[in-house]
Formats: C-alpha cells, structure tokens, sequence
C-alpha cells in the first residue's frame, strides 16, 4: 500500500550510493523484498515508473521476493520459508520466531558511466 | 559497471525505533502498539481499558489517523495525556513521527504509552515504532476468514483483542474457526474476547490485568537488571 514511498526512499538511497561516480545511464535497479514485508512487485514498478526522474527513468527495475527465515522454538532448526503460516520442515511445528523476512533493500545498481 | 548498495528503506526507521526503545526503557515506560481495521474498535477498546487501568498505572496515548482530532478528543475526555498524529493520507505511523512527538509527554510520569496505529492491517505491521508489546484488535463483525487473509498483521502480534462479542448471537460467524485460524498463523499468540459497547462489558478485566502485569513486570525487570 505504501510502494511509492519505499519507492522514494529507494531513489533516495540509489542517487546517494552514485554520488561520486559519473553516471551516464542506468540500466537496471535490483531490489529484494522480504515476503514479510506486505510488498506488490507491481505497485513498485508502478511507483518507479511515475517517480523515476533521469538518469533513473527507463532503468529496468528487477525485484526479488525473498523468503521468510525462522526458527523453530520446539525443535530449533532455523529454516527459510515463503508460505504463510509457517511450518518448520524438520518436526512440523507451526511455532515459530521470526529472524528476518520484512526487509526491503536497494541489492545492486548496473549503470554506465564516462570513462 | 555494477555497485553492490544492500541499504534497507527500513533502516532510517529502525534506528529511530531503537532510539526510541531506548528512551522508553530509560524512562521505565512500557509501550503497546495497537493496530486493527478501521472500525474494529481501536478507540473504544482504548477507552475502555484506560477507565479500568488509569488508577493504577499513569497512561499516556498517541493518536494516529489520516485526519481530524476525533479519536484524540475522544482519550482526552477521559483525563489522560493525549497527543494526535495525523499521516496526511499516510498508511501507517512510523518510527520518527513517534519520536517527533514523544516528548510532549511528562515521560518521567509515564508508565504506560498507548499507541492507536492507523486503522490499516496491512502497513503498520512492518514499522517498528520501538514498542515492546502489539496488539491487534479485530473485531468478530470483520468475518472469520479475515486472520489467513492478512497473516502478517497476526505473525508480528504478540496479543489479540477479539472484539464486539457483544454482536456474537447476530452473527452467523463461529468464534471458534476465527480463534483456530489465529492460532494456526502464530500458536503463542494470546488472544482477549473483548466487548466494550451495549453495557456488555467483557474480557475487559482480563485485558487490563494482563497490562497491567506487563507494566510491572518491566519496571521489575530493569530493578533487577539495575541490582544484578
């Protein structure tokens, strides 16, 4: 629902992570979003697209969905998982702590710059 | 060329959150995040649990909503410390709204902070604002199916509060299947059937000792971690 604020925020962080460097075109921005994180990969393609200014604008925007890692608290075994709920694969348990999964991050940016 | 970045868009409000805790747990102030639908009974809930609570322990709420002070009036009416954020259309509160805030608050006369999210079970789930307790509050009229629907919202809550039990007998929902679908998203999950309307009063003693409980507790723990 708030894709094009994370969106802002991921242009914020790109321009930032190429200050320095003389960019002359961008190819393709790589995000990775937590299957906790509530993210539609089509709305943030549609925030970019509506927000993107150059050199950003035209860029391809790849997004990964990553999985859900936990651990389990009858058995322990730490285990990644993009269903919902969460089952452990090792006894079955359905109890569970979350270590990550609502994470949302700018992976790696491709770009050309003058030589 | 290709630069590997790897910044989450969350970690500015992380580390506000963080510093927020900090402060909480400086000052010896336990904090509920609470979130629901609009129209789950947030507010009344809140209400409702500050009469019972409100001789025991010194309450403080912060308000969130897209607009209007309603809700922050609504709190105010009852005698405690009130504070009302307004997102402008924003989704959900966030860590550096609370921090903007916070400190209009007597924090030295604080032990408990209530904060009502906006009524979204989708967005606030993933914003840290630094609280040490969520609740979610989902009222029975919102149909069973509703937890399996929005899972993340349960995933991340550590208590629910089932509300507007006084409507059960209208309804043509089984209370059972609501619970048994909560608890197949997270089993340690604690969950409160509530009803705070009708002069039907429910769970409601339940809920506030639990609070109330979690109040101390903190407050406890940090003398012994101050003793240790």
């Amino acid at each position: 629902m708030h894709e094009a604020s994370l969106m802002e925020n991921l242009l914020t962080i790109a321009e930032e992570s190429l200050s320095g460097y003389n960019v002359t075109k961008i190819n393709c921005l790589t995000i990775k979003a937590g299957r906790l994180a509530n993210i539609l990969p089509d709305a943030l393609v549609f925030a970019f697209q509506s927000l993107a200014e150059a050199p950003f604008a035209g860029a391809r925007l790849e997004i990964e969905v990553l999985p859900i890692t936990a651990r389990c608290l009858d058995c322990g075994a730490e285990y990644q998982s993009m269903d919902i709920p969460l089952v452990c694969p090792d006894c079955g348990s359905n109890m569970a702590a979350i270590i990550s999964g609502s994470e949302v991050y700018l992976d790696s940016i491709d770009f050309e710059q003058e030589e | 060329m290709k630069i590997d970045v790897k910044q989450d868009v969350f970690s500015l409000n992380n580390v506000i959150a963080a510093d927020n805790r900090a402060l909480f747990n400086a000052k010896d102030i336990f904090t509920i995040n609470i979130m629901g639908s609009p129209g789950a009974g947030k507010t009344t809930l809140l209400e409702r649990l500050i009469v019972q609570i409100c001789r025991q322990v010194s309450v403080a709420v912060i308000e969130g909503d897209l607009a209007t002070a309603r809700d922050a009036q609504r709190i105010a009416a009852h005698d405690v410390p009130v504070i009302q954020i307004n997102t402008d259309g924003g989704c959900h509160l966030d860590a550096e709204m609370i921090a903007k805030v916070v400190r209009g608050f007597d924090l030295d006369k604080t032990d408990l902070l209530l904060i009502e999210n906006v009524g979204n079970l989708v967005c606030p789930a993933t914003y840290d604002l630094g609280e040490d307790l969520r609740m979610v509050v989902l009222s029975i009229t919102e149909g069973e199916d509703k937890p399996g629907k929005y899972p993340i919202a349960f995933m991340e809550a550590d208590i629910v509060a089932l509300n507007k039990m006084d409507l059960n007998d209208y309804l043509d929902i089984d209370t059972n299947n609501l619970i048994a679908d909560i608890v197949n998203i997270k089993p340690q999950i604690k969950i409160f059937p509530t009803s705070c309307r009708n002069g039907k009063i429910v769970g409601m003693d339940e809920l506030a000792a639990y609070i109330i409980e979690a109040v101390k507790t903190k407050k406890q723990d940090k003398i012994l971690r101050g003793q240790a």
